[in-house]
């Protein structure tokens, strides 16, 4: 295949991805759906990935899923107008609320191709709304298990499964809609492909599905072989005392790129178990970020890596290891770790100060204002470092591309909250050179009573700087109760259970790490800051040595000069980073909410 | 098309304002001719080259400038230039604790996208964002009353520190703008209009990210837009009492008038583009195709627009230069792949064209103003699909010899290819770029290709349409008569039309009609009153609903009948509704029926005259078939071969004419190429057809 064609079979197929994805996407609703965890496929009859759109952080989901799917449901077995349907953590899937939805394609009466969907649902049953208790200690709390099974054939849908499924879940009618959408999804990919077959015929069309593959591997080889060298290790520590760690070490020998967990802690009693699907998920986020590579998402990419991760730890789960949290927080964990990992397998590679950690917050059980049990689901984003050429910029985000809070607005007219705050946390930011992104604040009351699971990530220290830059604000989340109005610091961070009515919660996430030694700092940039209140005179002066005069803060050269110098040698010690806003008072509570629980994480961990 | 009403004089102008080119139109009502004309752009003083522009215009036509009825005014400028350009120093006063709304960041998924975050700083500093401590609560409740003396004590500040123009957005105030109109008018005092904006007037619609951010665009560009909207009324003026009514084109496609007070200028950002494609929408209503895929391909870029039933299709929002916008505009695809975009073999051996292009300087390197690196004009140029009198109206020579060693060493050589094939690699992998982002958008609305024309503008839109037609399976191309100057021609289509809205959710059969009467007739009434203030009485109005299935976000709009309606219109309109689901989707749920999501009324001027329009001139019509005569012939490349190729000019392609491809048609600015295995005529308003021979 010539260079013209090849370019042309690649946006093809791309565009039919993306022709899945807008599919999909007519029957998502949007401020109630997960509909941004999405992600849509073209594979080979052996199960590999031709081409993928979707989700960043979802690109090794479906190829770990489809391949184990085929084996179960071999490509002879299935008949046209068959469906497949899993929701399984131990073949893939990041938690038990997306779905993956497996179709064949057939062409003349022989089957051809496979495509598949991946869906965030609202809910899958389980012991808490959305799956997301923080208390899970077993998959069966977070919902129905769906093994692959044959949920449609001949285009009609199996109504005894989807009975069955639909019982156990709490949002049953959008389960089915969203399943239709999958569905309809992988039938326009399936006309497509058609298409093509008659225009080329089928050998060809499966002949330009291999083509590429092997471009992007093709594509990966070379970036790496003038890009990477040698070995590499980094370990992280995700929980108290040593628990949650995780190991890699990543070892690049010209041909493959090996990422050994081995070392990694045994899964964990906690839902903070991540997925095969979530592992691949980082290492490419992680790679094609190092190596800043925009190519067709194809299987091409994964030929090259390889990974051991051991069977039964936190990277590679067995059952009955719970999942939930895996997403918000672990994969969040691994990336980084790899990263931080690649960057000496990498000496090219951008550096930059690591994201602050993120919160999650799950308020379920509420009879929205249409009178329908909905579920509000909002993920907040912690800061983005600083890096090399700018700092993390502050925004309210979460925390993710492809992703956005929920708008006031939306979710005080569907759901029975008000919200009293969304702001950024002044001194949040890791103060650095390039100065890491704030952190967000949220306060949210509830109209009524109802359940509630909360998460944020209090097990370590703030987001670590890079090349002297410090560490960002750590996240945290309080309570506050109706009645008496005291306010209780969830100091583990994570809160399964029922509040009553005008229950305030705080959710607050980590600032960015900085980039570099503070003291570079542009003075004229550290003003700024201040005059925005994005940081404290008081940090300014202490962290970054500049002393600013006068009600408009202007910068005294002179005495900054001073300051720094004094900073620089030692002679006055920069005070740890301050980055709570002094108004905001926490008073440590002993009373713990009746109802709810809050874990502290090593309970169950030995 | 309208025909002008401001005076009696038949006479309309049309000028897009551009980055390198103001382009505009002059057309006659009466003989339905059109002049054009391009002037050089004045970026200090835009105002400068539009009056130049309608100088040069009326020498042509040979009429004195007090022969303008009307007057319509667009801009293809870079959205984010525009507002970089013509900010005001603003100040935001907003609800307490949500001092950093605009800092939220919304993303959608994107089609070929990268890893990037896109989103740069908020228009509006943060230390200039002031919180006032007053709440509404959804359904427009009050929690929280403002205390007016709040405001009144920030005024001194804000007056102390010289900001001209005050935004005010309180959260629900689309629901209760009551606190927003209490603290404007106490701001008033000081700051006299236009200087306060409130979102409630500006975009009365949920969702705080859109509304908020969209309020401070417009109060950060209100007075520039202002004194630039003066300056050509002021010339206007001179007309005396024949002034041409003066109209601005918006991003929706519909005009304002200019003396309506822009807090809605925003809406005014994406006219250039938006204006194209009602080129395209009138193209679909007098032909009466009913699908059409607009094309609009330029040197830098290539718009995309999907017309339906004869209207285009809309979307709630843009990201100009990255910051929210929640007007209406119309929905285009724009990509950046165009005549200046560069090709390149990659790592992986694939052919790969743009994002990156050669612009207009150093430009394509046939050029020859220093361009080294080989584009899809130079690729065009090698294979012969542009001649070198294509150029000629641009003043350039195009030097085929350095164009020819540029893809040899960049393209062929490291493929093995032949110059011939490595340049029609170039055009069919940018053609493909094109492709797949029509056919994504294709889906979004549910289509088939088969089921569309292709309408190709712009300066290299006819000569890829062929190809990009046959490659989509589209049967049908389209070439309207002056694809060059299309979105200036386009403003001669916009409707001067406004819309209401109200947002109401209930099931559609559970609901009273005369409720629905209610809320229509306040519509009315207030367009009534508006338009009278305005001097109009001669509208159209159009009620219409948005329904959807409960449960599912598909949305579509209906039109309502007018007058007094009964259960047995909203049992009827239901019907319509399913059926239409069932159209458009492709499925419509059991047991489910439609859903009011908000009531619309369109009101436009009734449209006068209603004779043969502009395209309409008189032409030969009936069967009579007839070759037409080639002024030239060149050899031109088609897959592999060269084929000795036929030259006509636009003028001969007539309706009585049909001819085979291949071919090229030659006309000012553009060329428009026809494939071995297609046939081609023209319609009777002077488009050229191409019948792709797809089934």
């Amino acid at each position: 295949m010539g260079p013209a064609k090849l370019e042309m079979m690649i946006n093809y197929f791309r565009s039919i991805a993306g022709e899945m994805l807008m599919r999909l996407a007519g029957f998502s609703q949007p401020y109630l759906d997960k509909s941004r965890y999405n992600a849509a496929g073209l594979f080979t009859l052996s199960g590999d990935l031709v081409i993928q759109e979707g989700n960043i952080h979802r690109l090794g989901i479906l190829p770990v899923l489809v391949k184990s799917a085929l084996r179960e449901h071999p490509v002879q077995s299935l008949a046209r107008g068959d469906v497949l349907l899993t929701n399984d953590p131990y073949a893939g899937c990041p938690r038990l609320t997306e779905f993956c939805v497996i179709s064949p394609v057939y062409h003349a009466g022989v089957i051809m191709a496979v495509t598949a969907t991946l869906a965030g649902h609202q809910d899958a049953g389980g012991s808490f709304t959305g799956g997301m208790s923080t208390g899970s200690r077993e998959i069966f709390q977070e919902g129905i298990r769906v093994p692959t099974v044959k949920i449609a054939s001949g285009d009609s849908l199996n109504k005894d499964i989807l009975a069955l499924i639909r019982l156990n879940m709490r949002t049953g009618d959008d389960f089915t809609r969203i399943l239709r959408g999958q569905m309809a999804a992988n039938g326009i990919a399936g006309k497509r492909i058609n298409n093509m077959a008659v225009k080329y015929g089928p050998e060809k069309v499966k002949k330009y599905m291999q083509e590429i593959i092997d471009y992007s591997e093709r594509i990966l080889l070379s970036r790496l072989k003038v890009l990477a060298r040698g070995k590499s290790t980094g370990r992280i520590i995700t929980g108290h005392n040593k628990s949650g760690l995780i190991m890699v070490s990543a070892e690049y020998d010209g041909d493959t790129i090996t990422f050994d967990f081995s070392g990694t802690q045994p899964q964990s009693r906690l839902p903070v178990n991540a997925s095969k699907g979530t592992v691949l998920s980082c290492i490419l986020f992680s790679l094609l970020s190092a190596l800043d590579l925009e190519v067709p998402f194809s299987g091409g990419l994964l030929k090259p890596i390889r990974v051991i991760a051991p069977e039964g730890s936190m990277v590679n789960p067995v059952f009955p290891a719970p999942v939930a949290y895996s997403g918000l927080h672990t994969a969040g964990h691994i990336t980084g770790l790899l990263l931080e990992t690649l960057r000496d397998l990498i000496p090219g590679m951008a550096a930059q100060g690591a994201q602050g950690s993120p919160a999650g917050l799950t308020i379920g059980n509420i009879r929205a204002h249409d009178g329908l049990p909905h579920i509000l689901n909002q993920t907040l984003g912690g800061g983005p470092g600083g890096c090399q050429y700018c700092d993390g910029p502050d925004m309210l985000s979460a925390g993710l591309p492809g992703d956005s809070i929920l708008q006031v607005e939306h979710a005080e007219s569907i759901y029975p909250v008000i919200f009293n705050e969304i702001s950024f946390i002044r001194d949040s930011g890791g103060a650095g050179k390039f100065r890491g992104g704030t952190g967000i604040r949220q306060s949210v009351s509830l109209l009524g009573e109802a359940d509630v699971a909360i998460s944020a990530d209090l097990t370590r220290p703030g987001a670590p700087g890079a090349n002297g830059g410090m560490d960002g604000g750590r996240p945290g989340v309080f309570l506050i109760h109706p009645e008496n109005g005291v306010l209780q610091n969830i100091e583990s961070g994570k809160y399964t259970g029922t509040l009553e009515k005008g229950s305030v919660i705080i959710l607050e996430t980590g600032g960015g790490g900085g980039y570099g030694s503070p003291m570079e700092r542009d003075p004229q940039s550290v003003r700024d800051d201040v005059v925005d209140g994005f940081i404290s005179p008081q940090q300014a002066l202490d962290t970054y040595g500049v002393v600013l005069t006068g009600d408009d803060f202007s910068v005294d050269p002179d005495a900054t000069a001073a300051k720094r110098l004094l900073l620089n040698t030692g002679l006055q010690p920069v005070p740890p980073c301050r980055w709570r806003n002094p108004e905001f008072r926490i008073q440590n509570s002993e009373s713990q909410n009746k109802q709810g629980t809050s874990e502290d994480e090593d309970a169950d961990n030995d | 098309m309208f025909k002008s009403t401001g005076n009696s004089s038949p006479w309309t102008l049309a000028v897009d304002t551009g980055s390198t080119f103001t382009d505009a139109c002059l057309y006659s009502c009466e003989t339905g001719k059109v002049y054009t004309a391009k002037v050089g752009a004045t970026p200090g003083n835009p105002s400068q080259s539009v009056l130049k522009a309608l100088d040069m215009l009326c020498r042509m036509a040979g009429i004195g400038p007090e022969k303008l009825g009307l007057f319509l005014h667009g801009s293809s400028l870079e959205a984010n230039a525009v507002i970089s350009k013509a900010l005001s120093k603003t100040a935001l006063l907003t609800t307490k604790g949500f001092r950093d709304i605009l800092f939220g960041r919304s993303f959608s998924y994107t089609y070929l996208s990268g890893l990037s975050t896109p989103g740069g700083r908020p228009l509006i500093r943060r230390c200039n964002v002031y919180e006032i401590d007053e709440r509404i609560l959804a359904g427009g409740v009050i929690q929280k009353p403002l205390d007016i003396r709040e405001v009144a004590g920030l005024i001194p500040i804000l007056a102390q520190k010289g900001f001209q123009s005050i935004a005010v957005c309180f959260l629900h105030s689309h629901i209760n703008p009551v606190h927003e109109q209490m603290a404007g008018d106490v701001l008033s005092e000081i700051f006299p209009p236009p200087a306060v904006t409130l979102s409630s007037d500006v975009l009365p619609v949920q969702g705080e990210l859109e509304r908020f951010g969209t309020t401070v665009i417009t109060a950060s560009i209100r007075a520039y837009m202002a004194k630039y909207i003066d300056d050509i009324r002021q010339y206007l003026d001179t007309f005396g009492h024949g002034r041409p009514e003066f109209h601005i084109v918006k991003s929706d496609g519909g005009t304002v008038p200019s003396s309506s007070d822009p807090p809605q200028c925003g809406r005014a950002i994406f006219s250039g583009a938006a204006a194209g494609v009602l080129s395209g929408v009138h193209l679909s209503r007098t032909t009466g195709r009913q699908k059409i895929i607009s094309l609009d391909m330029g040197g830098t870029s290539t718009d995309i627009s999907i017309i339906s039933g004869g209207q285009p299709e809309y979307r709630k929002k843009g990201y100009p230069g990255g910051y929210p916008l929640g007007f209406p505009m119309l929905d285009i695809v724009s990509i950046s792949i165009g005549g200046g975009s560069i090709a390149r073999i990659d790592d992986g051996g694939a052919l790969k064209v743009g994002p990156e292009s050669a612009g207009a300087y150093p430009g394509p390197v046939c050029f020859n103003r220093g361009g080294c690196l080989p584009t899809c004009t130079d690729a065009n140029l090698i294979l012969g699909r542009l001649g070198a009198d294509s150029f000629r109206l641009v003043g350039i020579n195009p030097d085929n010899a350095s164009t020819e060693r540029s893809i040899m060493s960049n393209i062929a050589v490291k493929t093995g290819m032949s110059v011939e094939s490595a340049a029609e690699g170039i055009i069919s992998a940018a053609n493909s770029i094109i492709a797949g982002n029509i056919r994504i958008k294709l889906a979004e609305k549910g289509f088939d290709p088969g089921e569309l024309a292709l309408v190709a503008f712009g300066g290299d839109g006819p000569l890829h349409a062929a190809e990009l037609a046959r490659d989509l399976c589209v049967p049908i191309v389209l070439i309207p008569p002056h694809p060059g100057a299309n979105s200036a021609l386009g403003m001669l289509f916009s409707n001067i039309s406004t819309d209401y809205h109200i947002e109401f959710v209930s099931d559609l059969l559970d609901t009273d009609p005369g409720f629905l009467d209610s809320q229509y007739g306040s519509m009315e009434e207030r367009a009534i009153k508006e338009f009278a203030a305005r001097g109009r009485s001669d509208m159209e109005m159009r009620r219409s609903a948005n329904l959807r299935c409960s449960g599912y976000p598909l949305v579509i709009n209906m039109t309502v009948p007018s007058g007094k309606l009964t259960r047995a219109d909203l049992a009827l309109l239901n019907r319509a509704f399913k059926i239409t689901h069932q159209e458009e989707f492709g499925f419509i749920p059991e047991n489910s029926d439609a859903e009011i999501v908000s009531l619309g009324l369109t009101v436009s001027f009734k449209k006068l005259g209603g004779g043969p329009e502009f395209h309409g001139q008189t032409r030969a019509f009936g069967n009579k078939q007839s070759q037409p005569l080639p002024i030239s012939a060149r050899s031109v490349y088609f897959q592999g071969r060269w084929l000795e190729t036929p030259v006509y000019s636009r003028d001969e392609i007539q309706p009585s004419v049909s001819a085979a491809g291949p071919a090229i048609i030659e006309q000012d600015y553009c060329s428009t190429l026809v494939w071995p295995g297609m046939k081609f005529s023209a319609d009777s308003f002077g488009n050229i057809v191409i019948d792709v021979g797809v089934s």
